[in-house]
Formats: structure tokens, sequence, C-alpha cells
């Protein structure tokens, strides 16, 4: 390296530095150091005449280097780095030293800050004087997104992307859009009925220019970084093409086969050939292959033969389409905790225990019972129905820890709407805590308590179970001291809400990561909620924690905000300050590789350790495990740190 | 081509880098044949008086083994200097301190005591009997690396060097090629580059010692949870250890950009226990695994104990305020 | 001259992470809250960065303590770094303990970047551990390599 020629610039703060610190003294002491060509102080560095002080003794003095001695490089750090690109010299020769924050500040012995403050401002000349300038990492990237989950969240997210001028493909793994929120009855705590408010977002998602809807479809495998991903899509097969079928839904009468819906929770069953719900986006029966009676060969044939259009092709094979994609937006949602999981309230046995989204089908005017309240074992309407919050979460020691956040309002909303349907009905809730944090909630809540036939009990229900013909919830008052027992026509459980089944294995194929819950885990929980910590990987919706529909919704709209920025770019840049591996001195061993969190290490065709600029955030943590020195983090190398650190104790 | 002239000596040592130099089996022939010994108090007789009266930088090159740990050994090191235009650190103890090393963590009073008995039968620098002296070289409270007493030309790493470096640096002795000054006669990199297990950073769920398991031959001995050195030594020596199914201990030090080899290694090995699988819950169990490592100091500082801070025993003072 | 010339003043490096601890000494700062000037800081990326080797270096080169920084668990800026970190110094700490160093010279602290006040606390308490530890014994001990004269 050249020798090294640093301006080091003492700031005054005005007397936040001076009053404690003597600048003078500091721009003297720095004067004589062997690498510094030039030294000021000033009263305001970072005014515009402070940062020409910098720009013309750039020029003036030939330096290699700047030292700004002054307040916290968190403040600063970009003006001064700016103000020297300004002159001609590289940013990443540009250091601050922190005399303000961490001294003048925070100490009142003018001698003792001012020498404390010597010794940091040389610490930062030492460091300054082994950077080497750095240019940005610039990366080329594709016009595409992909959104992964068809529910409410990537719904909203696909559209804001396509409205933004940018390609999306909507990826569900269903045979319809529309997600949890098209089984559900009415909406909180607006009472809007959730397929009216729904259906035309799926219709528009479905006719938007810029969407590409692949439904009955699975991403299952995904490789490269962000701005250049490939995500490798199956596209499973239907059996019936789209476009022809008119949804006569003659197949579904004749077809012999019948299978527990999915879309009506197993309440009641439907063919092998059916439709979700007939406004199913895309509009079109599906064949269950798994259902069916046989395809390869072929055993039946009853739907062809009653389809008019001649929609049903069983030539359809699975086809794996891959695509280039910048940025990707994984909605993938939730799914309950299984009845089965909670033996306290019957295991899944008793077959009128069911869970919310089960009552929300029965509540439906498209569900099973029209609408009517009729429960599942005899169709009998309910005189008295029980509500147990908490089923299943806030539970450490025997199931889910965490809260799922919106089954104090859906079971609020399901006791008014069963009232309004059953006026001569009563509604009984166990509950824990009531929590009703969003807009209009507490004021849908006290609704509900003040109806004089729902009585809301605080205490957990201990156990749900038969007593020969009588269905009793055994649980506790604890208001009252009481246990209580009661005989209940119908129990509704607010289950647990968890990530859906198929969120860890995609989250291990984007090498993102997933919490203690298995939620998707967001780079930050408070700063960065709808971004992963893979640069271009996004999460929102229930599938990141379990949320109501306003926060999905807006969850969704952050991701496809976070998407827009990224392919609105012409390129992206990174941060340089990264790992370096010196090949000449790394033997392979692999220990980098098990320390990044961001998988940027890998080992090469070479057997030696390798960084992916793009992916590496510089944190440092494989260059301190790496036991040979071959790691080293640009502009703050062992060298460096070692240098600073004799520095630091050297006498003044 | 006139002789190389060649000297062999040996300071705090164990003898075994003498007999290395044999292992080199029928190459030994050339070197009686292209080498004039000068010097080799293992194999020949000599007096430092021969020592002194050759001029300086008369011997073309010298192999210094053994650690500095009497005056005898820093005196013959700084002469041996003198009239060698090459010298050569062979050897762990020459190189780093060696196994020997070790003995800095305990006090030379108490090594005497140990070894001597009472303080009366400790040997001394110069005693008499019937007006006829005896000089003992002192012992001195530190041993250390002949790096410390004088400027070294070249290293050779090894517990004894290997064979097939041996035989590099002689057929470079007997035909005056040698490398540039400072030039270290091992790999540059660490052992798992010729190491042949397969490593696949499986969770370290245990440590273990050699003898308690019986080491997968085919795979990585540090996945098995076994210390093994590997990644914090240079290689070159075809990891001899690892493919006789033990862990490497070090001999052959640290590479080059790497200060303080046990400190590289502990914390390489802290960095692993637990990797990629870390939260709030895992933290005792990691420390439980940390735990089964007994003896730190004597298990990462085998052969470095010479060039660590952390190879010593300190004193904490006993009235902590007192200035002085 | 201050009276602090009579008593043992330590010697501290500190290594602060950016995201956390750094800007908990920043806080600390703006605050206005004081503490004692024997600290020197260092910034790194992420506590992740600190090794037993730069800690051993800071002891070998007159440090009294070293003061490590980072976020808590489960909130490192780079996800686990910080649990790196635990476990690199509790093991050096332990090998510390071997060689006779008092462990308490290095302490690791989780502060995040709104603890202001645990920063204070943290460097006026540490530093007055130090004094009472007292200087470390690192420098004397290794400056001690020559011989002896009564053998």
């Amino acid at each position: 390296m050249p020798t090294p020629r640093i301006g080091v610039f003492v700031c005054h703060c005005g007397l936040n530095i001076e009053r404690t610190v003597d600048t003078r003294a500091v721009a003297e002491a720095l004067s004589r150091h062997p690498a510094v060509a030039h030294v000021a102080d000033y009263d305001y560095m970072c005014s515009d005449p402070g940062q020409g002080l910098i720009r013309e003794a750039i020029d003036a003095h030939r330096l290699t280097g700047v030292v700004v001695a002054a307040c916290s490089p968190a403040m600063h750090e970009p003006t001064f780095r700016r103000a020297a690109e300004e002159a001609g010299l590289n940013p990443y020769l540009v250091e601050m030293a922190n005399i303000r924050e961490h001294c003048s500040w925070v100490h009142h012995d003018r001698a003792e800050a001012t020498r404390k403050a010597i010794v940091i401002t040389r610490t930062l000349v030492e460091k300054v004087k082994r950077n080497h300038p750095l240019e940005p990492v610039e990366i080329d990237h594709v016009d595409q997104c992909l959104v992964i989950g068809g529910g409410i969240t990537g719904i909203q997210a696909a559209l804001d992307v396509a409205e933004s001028g940018f390609q999306v493909i909507l990826v569900e793994k269903g045979p319809s859009l529309g997600g949890h929120m098209a089984q559900l009855s009415e909406t909180f705590p607006t009472l809007d009925c959730s397929q009216c408010i729904l259906t035309p977002k799926m219709v528009e998602a479905a006719r938007h220019p810029n969407i590409r809807v692949m439904t009955y479809s699975e991403v299952v495998g995904v490789s490269g970084y962000v701005g250049n991903y490939v995500a490798k899509i199956r596209k499973n097969p239907t059996y019936v093409d789209p476009d022809k079928c008119n949804l006569c839904g003659e197949c579904a009468v004749v077809c012999p086969q019948s299978v527990k819906s999915e879309f009506d929770r197993g309440l009641v069953e439907r063919k092998a050939i059916y439709i979700p719900f007939q406004q199913a986006i895309p509009s079109s029966y599906t064949l269950d292959e798994d259902a069916c009676l046989g395809i390869r060969p072929l055993r039946c044939s009853e739907c062809a033969k009653v389809c008019e259009p001649g929609a049903i092709d069983f030539d359809m094979r699975p086809e794996i389409v891959e695509e280039e994609v910048a940025a990707i937006i994984v909605a993938t949602g939730y799914e309950l905790y299984s009845p089965t999981r909670l033996g306290e309230y019957g295991g899944g046995e008793i077959a009128d225990v069911i869970d919310g989204l089960q009552f929300e089908r029965i509540l439906s005017a498209s569900g099973p019972t029209g609408g009517a309240i009729r429960r599942p074992s005899d169709g009998r309407t309910p005189k008295r129905v029980v509500f147990v919050q908490c089923a299943g979460s806030r539970d450490p020691e025997n199931h889910n820890a965490h809260c799922s956040r919106v089954c104090c309002m859906y079971t609020a909303k399901h006791a008014l709407l069963y009232r309004h349907a059953v006026p001569d009905g009563e509604a009984v809730i166990f509950y824990i805590d009531i929590r009703a944090g969003g807009k209009g909630y507490e004021e849908f809540i006290q609704h509900a308590t003040e109806d004089e036939r729902i009585l809301y009990l605080r205490g957990k229900a201990a156990r749900v179970y038969r007593d020969g013909d009588r269905l009793v919830v055994w649980g506790v008052d604890t208001l009252s001291g009481r246990r209580i027992e009661i005989d209940a026509d119908l129990v509704v459980l607010a289950t647990s809400i968890e990530p859906h089944p198929s969120t860890a294995a995609l989250a291990k194929a984007l090498k993102i990561g997933c919490g203690s819950e298995g939620f998707l885990k967001e780079a930050h929980p408070k700063l960065r909620p709808v971004e992963s910590l893979t640069a271009g990987i996004f999460v929102a919706g229930a599938g990141q924690g379990p949320k109501d529909i306003p926060d999905a919704v807006a969850q969704g709209s952050g991701a496809a905000a976070k998407a827009i920025s990224l392919l609105a770019r012409e390129t992206l840049t990174h941060s340089p300050e990264v790992v370096t591996i010196d090949e000449s001195v790394c033997g392979g061993c692999g220990v980098c590789v098990a320390m990044c969190p961001y998988s940027a290490l890998s080992r090469n065709g070479a057997g030696v350790a390798e960084c992916n600029e793009v992916l590496c955030e510089g944190c440092g943590t494989c260059v301190s495990a790496c036991p040979t020195g071959a790691a080293q983090l640009r502009n703050m190398t062992d060298a460096q740190v070692r240098g600073m650190i004799e520095v630091a104790l050297a006498d003044v | 081509m006139p002789k190389a002239k060649l000297g062999i000596y040996w300071a705090a040592a164990c003898g075994g880098c003498d007999c290395s130099i044999l292992e080199i089996n029928e190459q030994i022939l050339d070197v009686a044949a292209g080498a004039e010994i000068l010097l080799w108090p293992c194999a020949a007789d000599a007096k430092y008086e021969d020592l002194r009266n050759y001029r300086n930088g008369e011997i073309d090159i010298v192999l210094f083994n053994g650690a500095i740990r009497t005056e005898e050994n820093r005196e013959i090191a700084e002469l041996i200097r003198a009239k060698a235009k090459y010298l050569v650190a062979y050897g762990s103890c020459a190189h780093t301190g060696g196994v020997i090393g070790l003995a800095n963590l305990s006090e030379r009073d108490r090594i005497f005591e140990t070894v001597y008995g009472p303080r009366e039968r400790w040997p001394r620098t110069e005693s008499s009997l019937d007006g006829c002296v005896l000089r003992l070289p002192a012992f001195r409270t530190q041993l250390t690396p002949l790096s410390e007493a004088v400027d070294v030309d070249f290293t050779v790493p090894g517990c004894p060097p290997p064979r097939e470096i041996v035989r590099e640096l002689l057929t470079a002795v007997l035909s005056g090629d040698l490398p540039p000054r400072g030039t270290v006669f091992a790999s540059s990199k660490n052992l798992c580059e010729e190491c042949p297990r397969e490593r696949t950073h499986e969770r370290i769920g245990r440590i273990l010692r050699p003898h308690e398991a019986e080491p997968d031959p085919e795979k990585c001995l540090l996945d098995q949870g076994f210390v093994c050195m590997g990644p914090a030594t240079r290689g070159g020596c075809g990891a001899v250890c690892p493919a006789a199914n033990m862990p490497c201990t070090g001999c052959a030090g640290p590479t080059a950009d790497v200060p303080d080899q046990g400190a590289a290694m502990l914390n390489t090995l802290a960095s692993l226990v637990g990797a990629g699988e870390e939260g709030e819950t895992t933290m005792a169990d990691e420390d439980a695994v940390l735990m089964q490592i007994e003896d730190i100091i004597g298990t990462f500082y085998r052969f470095g104990a010479a060039t660590s801070i952390l190879g010593r025993r300190y004193r904490e003072r006993a009235n902590p305020t007192d200035l002085d | 001259m201050s009276d602090r010339t009579d008593r043992f003043e330590p010697k501290i490096v500190a290594f602060l992470c950016r995201w956390c601890s750094y800007a908990g000494a920043d806080l600390a700062g703006v605050s206005r809250l004081s503490y004692p000037p024997n600290v020197i800081p260092i910034r790194v990326n992420c506590s992740g960065r600190v090794t037993a080797g730069i800690v051993l270096r800071a002891l070998e080169r007159g440090a009294d303590g070293v003061l490590i920084g980072g976020c808590h668990p489960g909130d490192c800026h780079y996800v686990s770094g910080n649990y790196k970190a635990r476990r690199r110094i509790a093991l050096l700490r332990r090998a510390l303990e071997e060689s006779g160093i008092d462990p308490r010279r290095v302490r690791l602290e989780w502060i995040s970047a709104s603890e202001g006040m645990k920063f204070q606390r943290t460097i006026a308490a540490f530093t007055d551990e130090i004094r009472t530890v007292g200087r470390s014994p690192v420098p004397e001990t290794t400056a001690e390599v020559g011989a002896d004269a009564e053998g």
C-alpha cells in the first residue's frame, strides 16, 4: 500500500464536544502521528463549510484516508463518505471517531476526556491506514416476482406488484385461489360477507395482465440469489381444461367416489371430481387423482362420458416449469391445530366438538347446512353452544405456547351470529383473557358481552366429554371461584393457529428460517417484519404469525412494496464490506460454511471456501471461526483489529 | 560441487528430531556423500571451542532442534547464529517450544522441588569441591522457541518433522538450492486439505477423548466429537495421525496468519458446538458439551504453550489496590 | 490533576457490536449519562467478530479488562453471531482460569440499542470490578523470560 496520508478533522460540535474535550489538543496530538498528513479542527464538521474543509484537504494534501473525530458514525458516516466521494476519495477510506456520544457527553474531567478522545481518534487512524478502497457490488436482475400462496395475503401482494408494472407469478397449492378467507362466513368486526369482499380480488388477480396464476401447483425448488432466483414449479394435473369447463356439474353427479370435503372441513363429502366452492378461481372443476378410482390405468370414465364440452383430459401430466424471478414473497398461511391432538376436548372423536373453521362452514349460507345452525351428529339445532377459547394456545406444557391472536374476536363473532340465527339459543364462552386490540374490536366485544344470552366465563375449560347422551364441558369460573359443569349441544373449539404444514419444507428449500413455533422468521421482529434474512425473499400473512385479515393484507402490501423497490431499481447494489477468502491459505475445512446464517459460503470445485458477495452481510462470524486466517472481513481484518488494540492500549 | 557444511544441534530436546534425520532411509548416503557435518552432538563428539573457532557464517546451514530452556541453550543458539549462514528451527520444540513448553505452566521452583526434592539438592550454577569449580547452565524461568533468542531463516515444523519434508529439506541443502528466507517447510494450508475423511459438519453433541470411543475411520474426527487440531494446524505431513485413526494434536503449529494456534482452535470448536441450531433454549446444552473439555490448556496448547500468553501460570495480586 | 493518580486506573478495551451495544453506548451519550473514562470502544459489526485470539491479544498488550457487547440472545442483527460469541468467551474464560488469570477480566454483556442506562451501569461496574481485581499480571509475567542468578 502507498504511504498513508491521512487527514484528521476534529469537530467542536459547537460546545457539545469542545466544552469537555480540548479539540485543539486532539488535533495537535494527531498532527504528530506519522501517518497523518493534515489536521484541522472546526465548529461543525457536518455543515457545508465543514465538509468543504474535507474536500479541499483531500485535494490539497493528496489524502489517502480521512478520519472525522466528531459524533457517532450512526449520525454522519454517510455524510462524510459522500463529501469525500465528491472530492474523488473512495468513501470506504473515511472513518469516524466517536468523541461525542462516547466521550465528551459522558465524561467530565477535561484532561481525561481529551486523553480518551486522542486514543479513540488514533484507533480509527490505525484502521483507516489499512482500509482498501471498495466499490459496491452490482447485481442485474430479472423483472418478475414470485408469490407463493394464493390466499388473501398472496392475492394482495400479487395485485400490488402487478399494478406497479411488474410481472407476477402467483402459485397456489390448492385448486382455487382464496385460502381460508373463502371458507369464512362473515368477517369481524364489520360482519362483511367474507366471500363478497374476497372474490372480486380473486377475479382481479386472475384477470390482471401482469399476473400468471398457477393453481394446483407447488414450488419444489429454488436456486440462485436476490435478483436472480430460479424457481422450479410443479403444475399438478387437474385433468380438466379450465377453458372448456362450463361448471355444469354433471361429472360430479355421476362420479362414484366420495371423500371428505377439505373446503367444508370434513363436515360433508365431495366427489373425486369437484369444485371446492362455486366462486372458485380458476372457474373449473378439478379431478383429484388420489380420490379417483384410477387414471393410469383408467378404471372409470363416467365423468368424461357426461362432459358435454369435452373438458376432461385424462392425458394431463405433472409439468415442471422453471421461472426466473427477482424476488419471492412467501404467503403460505396457516392451518388449525387438529382437535385430534386435544385429548382433553375429546380428541377429535366427538362429532359435536368442532373447530372454528367448521363452525364457519355451518354459519355460511353456501355451506353444507345452507347457513342453518345444525350440529353434525343429528342435524338438530343446538340450543346451547359452548365456545372454548385458547384450545391448544397459551399452553406451553401441553400444546402451543403462543397466543393465536384472532380467536377472541372470532369467538365473539360466532356467538353473535349464532344468537342471531337461533334467537332462543344460549352461548357460553370459556376464556382466559380477551384480546381485542384492532380498530373497532373492543366495541365488538362489548356488543357480545352485552347480549344477555351470551355468557362469558373466565376460566379454562378442563375437559369436554360424553356422558351417555350428554355432551359435557367441565371447567372453572375463576371470578366466582366455582367449578362449572355445562351440558352443551355443540362445542366449538378456538383451536391454535399453526403455520401451514407445507411451510417447513418450503422454508428449507428457500433457505429462510422458521421460528421455534414453525412460523416464517422475519429479519427483525419490529423493524423488518416482512423481510426474511435472505435478500429478495419476503414473508407476509398468517404464515409469518397468527393475524387477522387487515394485518394480513397490510403485510401483503408491505412485502409487495419491498419487492417493488427491488424490481424498480436498474441494478441492485450491495455493500462491499464483505468476507474474502484467501485461496492460498484455505484448506477447505468448511467451518465457515457451517457458521453462515445467510448460506453465503460454500466449498467450490477447487475444494476451498468461496463467499457469495451478494449474500454476505459482513458480520464476520465466519472470519472469527476460521482456524487459518483465510477468511477475512474487508476493512476489518484481524490485522486491523490487532492494530487498533495496540493503539487503544498504548500510553498517550 | 563443494560439500555443504552442515550442523545439527540439539537444545532442550528428546532426541526424536535427530532420529528423524535418519528416517530418510537411503538418502542418508547422499547426505554423507554431499555434506560435511561440522557439528552434531547427538552423533559425534565435538567441543564448543571448535564451534567458536569457526569463522562467522562458515557453517552453511544448521538444523537446530529443541527449545531454549537453559542459559547454555541460549548462549549456543547465539553462537550458532553467528557461525551459520542459514539457521533452521527444526522440529516443534525449536519452532513453537513444543510439548515441553507445557513446563511454562509450572514455576521453576516447583519443577525443581518435584524433580530434586528439598532445596539443598537443587542444582546450582556454581559449586565447588576440593578447589574444583563446577558450572552448570542456569535454568531460565520460561522456556522459549528458538526465534525468541535469534533470527531464524527457515522453519521445519513437526514433532518430529515428517519424512518427506526432511527429504525435501536435505535435498535443498545438498543442492544449495534453498527457498527464500522465511520459508516454512510445510503446507501453507491446514491439515483438512490433505485429510481424506468425509466432512459432514454434523452437530457436535459431545466431546470425546481418544480413549473414550472407537473413531469411525471414514468420518471427520471433529464431526465425531474428538478434538482434532487439524483445522488449526499446518498440513504437509500427509495427515498420518488421522490416517491412523487418531485426532491431530497440532504438532506442526498454526498457519502463517494465526499468532495463537490454541486460541484459534478453541475458538473454532466453541463456534461449531451447536452451530446452526441455536436458540435461547439451547445454551445450557451447548455449555454442557463444552464442559466436557477437561484440560483446556493441555488440549489446545499441547505444542504451542510457549507461544501464547495462556501457556503460563499467573498469580493475581493479593492486595490489588496497591500500586507499585 | 484529579485525585485519581493515587489509585490504579484500569485500561479496558470494549468491542461493541454496531447494531446493539454500540448504539446503546450512543444512547448513553445522548442521555448524558456519565461513567469512568477507562474504556476505549472499538466498533465491530457483530459480537460474533470477536475471537478468543483477539481478547488474548488485548490482554497481552496490557488490557486489564476486556468487554464484549452484543445483542440479546434471539435479537442478533445477524441472526446468531452473538450465540457464537457467548460460547467462545465462555470457553476462553475457563482457559484464563486454568492459567491463573482472573476470568472476571473478560466480560460479555448483552446490551440492546435502547439500553443506554445498562451501558452506563456496565461500564461503571466493570471498571470498578477490574479496579478490585487489580492490574493484569500478564505484561509482567510475559516479560519474565530471562535467567535467574541462582540456579
